[in-house]
């Protein structure tokens, strides 16, 4: 349906103003840049398919009410190890996956980045951990996040986390306690929810978790430090404008190729604005499907290629112990022992942390990855009150056949659908048996009984690549395309590996850092 | 499963609590009031069908009347509320779950000469168990898959049902009153203080 277009928003820019940069998402990739490059006076416009929510309002503590923070445009999905999309992975609204974000931020470490160095499989990252280092601790100021300091793992830090850990739920307790027994070193984990009440500059004071548990769910709170509550509010007050309902399809060029407008769909129809730069920030699906569509950024013909989506076998049990398992951070204990197992048969690692679960969300798991059904489901789902998981997030070895392409049909846009194709290769498959050995055998020095597993995979990583050049890269070092000197791109999808650790930190991290290489390019122009 | 009419005075009571927040409290209301008219999407031997599946992979008998998940299945179909993906070999979901039912009761009728609905539950899950390994034999797709899907989606109809939450003793929706109790210590003397 068409609208008029007189009762659109008041805009700052008009479509025929020549914007320094448009960014096309609003998540862990596109925030970041959207706040950066305000801050430095350029003038800029964030394209965000989705809404803006005002939480308190918005957000029920449901799960089928909050399915509207999920992706639901349809993807199809093939290979041997099918993904599931919708509340797997993407989200939608101002602020993208971080809506449903666990909130769990632990660091990379240093050897993620090396991964064929160290193994001679997988890829190099052109940049080393200590590029982001300084953004990390930038990043972990910004959102508020929780941990313990010392962090157990990884190099010595200059700074600390900004508050103390958040408490510890029943499943973190428990897995503490088969831990000890396994002599395994666990820690309460990293979490992008505050502690304390937290104060910041140009935002207020954003409140202390009250252990609702909902994160996956969208917070209400503000306590988690979702990219809607941190960096978009420094964004706007830096004067960015942000455009809500609006669905980039689409590039204008000039004679040089260079980008000239973003071509983008809101309620009032096709539209159009100009600009100087382009900051791609969709996410590993629509990135490289936007590029697809347009027959965009692709010499390297890696577009699309190496998908990737990290190990993540999740074990429940059954506790004697009163759990109540929405309480408190999904993910409230690490461990990074696993991070390089001595003797393992694969390359790389994977670390450890306790679940929690809202009730919808466990029921389906088990009813599509154990087929679980009948007085069985019944029985089980009855001691909801009494169950707790843990799970691994491990490294996923970039291949060239896991990826992304364009279906021949077309979606309520009119847009061709994506479609991604993924199996889990040699290295996963030896990932997941290694860990499941060992998450059996700390759930059963526990306490568990009952246990059940959840096979699966998580995050959308990889399909354009950066690296050291353009023949087998789609950007650079800086996000920057080899194809078209004006387009960015600043996502999970230009991950070269997967590393072995959640990724929205290091996202975030990496679009500072991408955000400000391009600063000082455009300051050092004549 | 306790009593229904228990149950849903425990749950109009929780509704009805400061407990809950506002938009918490609406969309709890809507689901717990929500009824189904005529089928938008399914046929009436489809309903059938998809009625009688759904008793035996969620057998609740108590509750079933008060929960129709067939008329919530077929709604949610019917308004295209997709979940964000589906197999590439399976056809579009409307389609895909009309034809596993198809299937389901041709081979009921060819098996039993007798439809699916009209089984004895052990021959329904003897069917189902089959469709469950990917037994079926469905036109343009995975016999497996269809199950799969159709578990899950019932499924999360069925646990997203306030009386369902109640009646599992889950009570994370009431969360109005701020900060809760986290730790096992914790969890348990709350618990104690709610005994009656």
């Amino acid at each position: 349906m068409r609208h008029d277009r007189a009762q659109a928003p008041a805009r700052r820019f008009a479509d025929s103003d020549v914007v320094d940069a448009v960014v096309i998402g609003t998540g862990a990739g596109g925030g970041p840049i959207l706040m950066r490059l305000a801050e430095a006076g350029l003038s800029v416009v964030a394209l965000e398919a989705g809404r803006r929510w005002t939480p308190a309002h918005d957000f029920a503590t449901d799960e089928q009410a909050q399915g509207a923070l999920f992706w639901t445009d349809e993807r199809l999905s093939a290979g041997r190890d099918p993904l599931a999309f919708g509340k797997n992975n993407s989200g939608v609204g101002v602020g993208g996956s971080t809506l449903h974000w666990t909130a769990y931020a632990p660091r990379a470490q240093p050897d993620d980045f090396r991964l064929h160095s160290e193994f001679g499989v997988g890829r190099d990252w052109p940049i080393g951990y200590e590029a982001l280092e300084p953004y990390y601790a930038e990043v972990e100021r910004r959102l508020g996040v929780s941990g313990p300091t010392p962090y157990p793992w990884g190099p010595p830090r200059d700074v600390g986390y900004p508050l103390a850990p958040l408490p510890l739920n029943g499943a973190a307790e428990l897995m503490a306690r088969g831990a000890d027994a396994l002599g395994l070193k666990t820690s309460p984990a990293p979490n992008a929810a505050l502690s304390g009440t937290y104060y910041q500059e140009g935002i207020g004071y954003r409140p202390a978790c009250s252990n609702r548990g909902f994160c996956q769910a969208g917070c209400s709170t503000g306590a988690k430090g979702s990219v809607d509550v941190t960096f978009i509010p420094l964004a706007l007050r830096a004067g960015a404008e942000l455009r809500e309902e609006s669905f980039a399809t689409g590039f204008e060029r000039d004679r040089d190729g260079a980008i000239s407008a973003v071509l983008y769909r809101d309620r009032w129809g096709d539209q159009r604005q100009r600009c100087r730069h382009v900051f791609l920030c969709a996410g590993a699906v629509e990135s490289p499907r936007l590029l697809l569509l347009n027959e965009l950024a692709n010499s390297s013909g890696q577009v699309g290629r190496n998908f990737m989506a990290h190990p993540g076998l999740q074990v429940w049990g059954v506790f004697d112990e009163l759990i109540k398992p929405t309480r408190g951070m999904p993910g409230g204990l690490i461990s990074e022992d696993t991070h390089r197992p001595k003797g393992a048969d694969f390359a790389g690692g994977y670390l450890v942390q306790s679940l929690g679960v809202m009730p919808v969300t466990y029921a389906g798991q088990l009813a599509r990855s154990e087929k679980l059904w009948g007085p069985a489901l019944i029985q089980h789902m009855a001691q909801f009150n009494h169950i707790a998981g843990v799970n691994i997030l491990g490294d996923c070895l970039p291949h060239p056949d896991n990826r992304l392409t364009l279906s021949d049909e077309l979606d309520g846009r009119g847009l061709r659908k994506p479609s991604i194709t993924f199996s889990n290769g040699e290295n996963e498959r030896r990932m997941d048996a290694h860990a499941d050995r060992l998450l059996c055998a700390l759930w059963t020095a526990a306490g568990a009984r009952e246990l059940k597993k959840v096979k699966r995979n998580a995050h959308t990583l990889g399909t354009c690549r950066m690296g050291a050049t353009g023949d087998d890269a789609v950007v650079d070092a800086d996000g920057r395309s080899f194809d078209i000197d004006n387009l960015y791109i600043c996502d999970n999808s230009i991950y070269p590996s997967a590393l072995s650790v959640n990724p929205a930190l290091t996202q975030m991290a990496l679009s500072l850092r991408v955000a400000d290489r391009f600063l000082s390019r455009q300051r050092s122009r004549p | 499963m306790a009593d229904v009419v228990d149950l849903r005075a425990r749950t109009e009571r929780l509704l009805a609590s400061d407990r809950l927040t506002a938009p918490t409290r609406a969309a709890l209301r809507a689901r717990l009031d929500r009824r189904y008219d005529a089928p938008r999407l399914f046929d009436a031997v489809q309903m059938q069908t998809l009625g009688a599946v759904s008793a035996r992979l969620i057998p609740d008998p108590d509750l079933a009347a008060a929960i129709d998940l067939a008329g919530a299945l077929d709604a949610a179909l019917a308004d295209g509320e997709g979940d964000g993906w589906r197999y590439a070999d399976a056809p579009p979901d409307q389609r895909m779950y009309a034809l596993g039912l198809d299937a389901l009761n041709a081979a009921a009728l060819d098996r039993f000469a007798s439809p699916f609905s009209d089984l004895e539950p052990a021959n329904q899950d003897g069917l189902l168990a089959n469709a469950a390994e990917g037994g079926l034999d469905i036109a343009g797709g995975n016999g497996g898959r269809w199950f799969e899907e159709l578990l899950c989606a019932l499924v999360e109809l069925y646990y997203a049902h306030p009386l369902v939450q109640v009646a599992i003793g889950y009570d994370g929706m009431a969360d109005a009153h701020g900060v809760q109790a986290v730790s096992l210590a914790e969890v348990a003397k709350e618990d104690a203080s709610l005994a009656p």
